[in-house]
């Protein structure tokens, strides 16, 4: 037998990265554990302050609260005017905004993919579904500073009170993608972020992929 | 070397940024505000100060085959602990900083005083020399992160300072000022310091 001291032997680098994984997995597991209540409580007042931000400007035209206080005023403003419902055969998590008897539209919480991943956005449209109302990203793993820019407010801004249904066809509207800072000349140009074309592009895919699905659920639920 | 002289040494002599020029990218990226800046400084003391303790605790039984991906776990370990800690109590500060805390694992002044101290000297020490660093570090981000803040907004901790009559400096908020502003830095302790020194 050999007297090699086992400090020296092969296996000893390998139990001694075993014994280290198990250790600070073993504490980051417990961290997580004891945060994880908190962190999900935290998303999911994110969430639903996004949904009512969505619908905010429609409130505040017909209260005489701002889009402002409506947001200060969560959650008992969203327990007033947002319901989570199930539209027939839309496999989609879906919500609905009303103020009083009148129906403002509906939120769909919507998902594609990215350059880099998943990417998962909150889709407000019109009663009709003809029309976005407008559009947040709550999850995207893109590049920070060139494809997460699809968060940013300006590009997101395009997609409010756009036609997502082409009133001539009937079909989904095509979107057409222009370079950053170019003027759009109809309401079916979106302006592209430089340098994350893909990115872009992707996002239009989701928005007409759902958006296509929503109005024909029957053509089967995206994987 | 005494305590004081590690941490002396650590956080200004040799400092980090404008010293080793180490640690740029974060500190290029948080910089437009001083609070997202004095939250990622702390995050970085933190992982710094606690690796550099660990590291040289576990250093006699390290085998040095695999000494760097044992640094990497135990770095990783306590920048996720502070991503966690962030996640949970400073959702808002989270979320502005986004990638940039979890991209501390990938920070060079992390590794380089793992290997360059922390793997040969006392757990005290390394402990004091990661908390030098990491204040140096701190220290360049909270002074790009004031010029920013101040002519980009005009605010100070996000307390406004200058009135509304300030037209703020756009390109402050945008990261090529850092570029500027950090240049500007090192050629200025440059002269200053090292050149007058020899």
């Amino acid at each position: 037998m050999s007297n090699t001291p086992f400090k020296e032997t092969v296996f000893y680098p390998v139990v001694f990265m075993l014994l280290i994984c198990i250790v600070f997995v073993g504490v980051l597991a417990v961290m997580f554990r004891s945060s994880e209540p908190k962190i999900k409580a935290y998303q999911k007042d994110s969430y639903q302050r996004m949904i009512l931000e969505l619908f905010a400007p429609d409130l505040a035209s017909l209260s005489s609260d701002t889009p402002e206080t409506i947001l200060a005023s969560y959650p008992e403003s969203y327990n007033s005017y947002i319901k989570a419902i199930q539209l027939p055969g839309i496999e989609r998590q879906s919500f609905q905004a009303a103020y009083g008897d009148s129906l403002l539209g509906y939120c769909f919480d919507i998902g594609g993919k990215g350059l880099w991943g998943s990417m998962r956005a909150l889709v407000a449209l019109t009663p009709d579904l003809k029309k976005m109302k407008g559009m947040l990203i709550y999850d995207q793993m893109e590049t920070p500073g060139l494809g997460a820019r699809i968060s940013e407010a300006w590009f997101l801004d395009q997609f409010k009170n756009l036609p997502v249904i082409d009133l001539n066809t009937g079909q989904v509207q095509r979107f057409e993608l222009i370079p950053e800072g170019k003027k759009s000349e109809s309401n079916h140009q979106i302006m592209q972020v430089t340098g994350a074309t893909i990115t872009t592009n992707s996002v239009i895919k989701m928005i007409s992929d759902e958006i296509n699905y929503i109005h024909n659920p029957s053509a089967g639920v995206r994987p | 070397m005494t305590k004081k002289q590690i941490f002396i040494t650590s956080a200004f002599t040799e400092n980090s940024v404008w010293r080793q020029i180490l640690g740029i990218c974060s500190a290029l990226a948080v910089t437009n505000l001083m609070m997202n800046s004095l939250i990622m400084g702390l995050g970085v003391t933190f992982s710094l100060a606690l690796s550099g303790f660990t590291i040289s605790l576990i250093r006699n039984w390290t085998p040095r085959s695999v000494r760097m991906m044992v640094q990497t776990l135990i770095i990783a370990a306590y920048v996720i602990i502070v991503d966690i800690f962030l996640k949970a109590n400073m959702p808002d500060i989270s979320k502005q900083l986004g990638p940039y805390v979890g991209l501390i694992i990938t920070n060079c002044i992390l590794m380089g005083r793992a290997e360059a101290f922390a793997s040969q000297n006392t757990p005290l020490d390394s402990m004091i020399d990661g908390i030098g660093a990491g204040v140096g570090y701190s220290l360049v981000l909270l002074l790009i992160g004031f010029i920013r803040e101040l002519f980009g907004f005009g605010s100070i901790f996000g307390i406004k300072v200058l009135g509304a009559w300030w037209t703020p400096w756009s390109i402050m908020v945008m990261a090529p000022s850092a570029f500027f502003i950090l240049a500007m830095l090192i050629w200025i302790i440059n002269i200053k310091y090292y050149k007058s020194k020899g």
